[in-house]
Formats: C-alpha cells, structure tokens, sequence
C-alpha cells in the first residue's frame, strides 16, 4: 500500500476554546464526507502549551459515544479517510508554522464480545507509523514513536521548545494510559 | 437436547482471538517518564521508505 489517496476537502466549522486549565489550551474542529462510506468525520487539532497539536478523529454518528474514537466504522475507505485527517497538518501549518503534530493512536473495540485493545502498539498505531514517514517529510519534521503509548510525534525543526517539554506536557495532560488512547 | 453445530459456525471476533482485555476492566497504569521517552525514526530510514514508495514528489509536507 502505498497511500496514494487524495483524501476529502476538509470544511472548518469552529475554534473552541478549552478552559479546564490544562495545557490542552483550544481545538480547531474540522469536517469531511466520505461518498464510500456515506459518514461524516470529524477531525479536532486540540492546541497544547508547547505549540503542539494534538490530531484527533471520529466518525459523527458515533459522537455521543464515550468510546468515539476506537470504534471501527468497518466500511472501507480506510486511506482516503486518514488522508483526509492527514491533510489538516499543512492547513495548520500556514498558521502555526512552528508547531508540532502527535497523534495518539487509539484503542480499537470490539463490540461483539466487549473486549478492547492493549495498550501497546495499537493497529492504529501500526498504520500511522507506516503512513506517516510516506507522507511527512524530513525537511519539515523530526519523527519519533512510542510504542508503550501508541503516539507518534512530528517534531517541527524550527520550534524554539524542546522535544523534553512537549514530552512533559503530554503527560501532564494526559495522566494515564486510558487517557492516552481513549 | 438437541444437539448444535455451533463449533463449526461460529467464527470467534477480534477481541476474543487476540485475547484483547474486557471493556469494563477500568485499571489503567499511569504514563511514566519512560513511556514518553521517543524512539527516533532516522531520516535514513524515512528516506528510504519514501524511495520505496516512490512518493519524494507526493508528500503532504516536506
């Protein structure tokens, strides 16, 4: 697979501000269709201290769901739709021209017997590390994995702030694993 | 009884193949320093994934 997808447009519908006194600071929030699968998904690029976006997914009709974003929609259209959320980070780029992009990759569910993914290295995660380094270059970005957590960071090369503190930050904000990857 | 022939229909799901944890087992560890600590992907390799791929004219962001 080579993911030469061209993904859908991505309409942007509002910026909202987060106020639980996190570094989680406000979320940009995106819209796409996909024609295959006949859903809408929504994408949110959550705004840390750090200047770093936190990239996230969900199919819509499954909004009111806690477990949101590790249901498996199971309709196909896999490339097109992470391509569509992919295409986010040069959007933000033009506005945020330093910051940096992690994608925490979720826990898949599986409603048929109520059980749910481990932790580590996730099927998500597998995919995105895979796909990543295919569509994100080096000029730009440093790439880093972790696998016990299941994220994946572009580390942007003109950013003044160190790697160590957006590290930090993400753990603040996001004190366990179940907070990770849920 | 009558007997079933549900060891040959039915076809286990993700979850209970992989042997996946249940959903309302709520324990989570806490993230650890180490758990944030990178593993670098070299520029080498992401390289030469590209050129594998043949997509150094297709990136999304260079």
């Amino acid at each position: 697979m080579n993911f030469d997808y061209p993904g859908y447009d991505l309409r942007f519908i509002q910026r909202s501000k987060c106020t639980d006194g996190s570094a989680h600071q406000y979320t940009y929030i995106y819209k796409f269709y996909s024609p295959v699968t006949a859903y809408h998904y929504i994408v949110r690029a959550e705004y840390h201290r750090g200047n770093v976006f936190a990239i996230k997914f969900y199919c819509k009709k499954d909004r009111k769901s806690e477990f949101k974003y590790s249901k498996i929609v199971n309709r196909g259209d896999l490339g097109n739709v992470i391509m569509s959320c992919a295409k986010v980070i040069p959007l933000l780029l033009k506005k945020h021209p330093r910051a940096s992009f992690c994608f925490a990759a979720s826990r898949s569910i599986d409603k048929n017997n109520n059980t749910i993914e481990d932790y580590a290295q996730t099927q998500r995660f597998r995919l995105y590390q895979y796909m990543i380094p295919i569509k994100f270059g080096v000029l730009t970005f440093e790439h880093f994995a972790y696998d016990v957590v299941s994220s994946y960071l572009l580390y942007n090369k003109k950013t003044s702030i160190p790697k160590s503190y957006i590290e930090e930050t993400l753990k603040d904000t996001y004190q366990t694993l179940a907070e990770v990857n849920l | 009884m009558k007997p079933t022939n549900k060891h040959k229909t039915h076809k286990p799901s993700k979850g209970e193949r992989l042997g996946w944890t249940p959903l309302d087992d709520q324990s989570s560890q806490r993230v650890t320093d180490q758990m944030v600590k990178g593993r670098s992907i070299s520029e080498k390799e992401i390289k030469s994934r590209q050129a594998l791929h043949n997509v150094k004219n297709n990136l999304l962001v260079p």
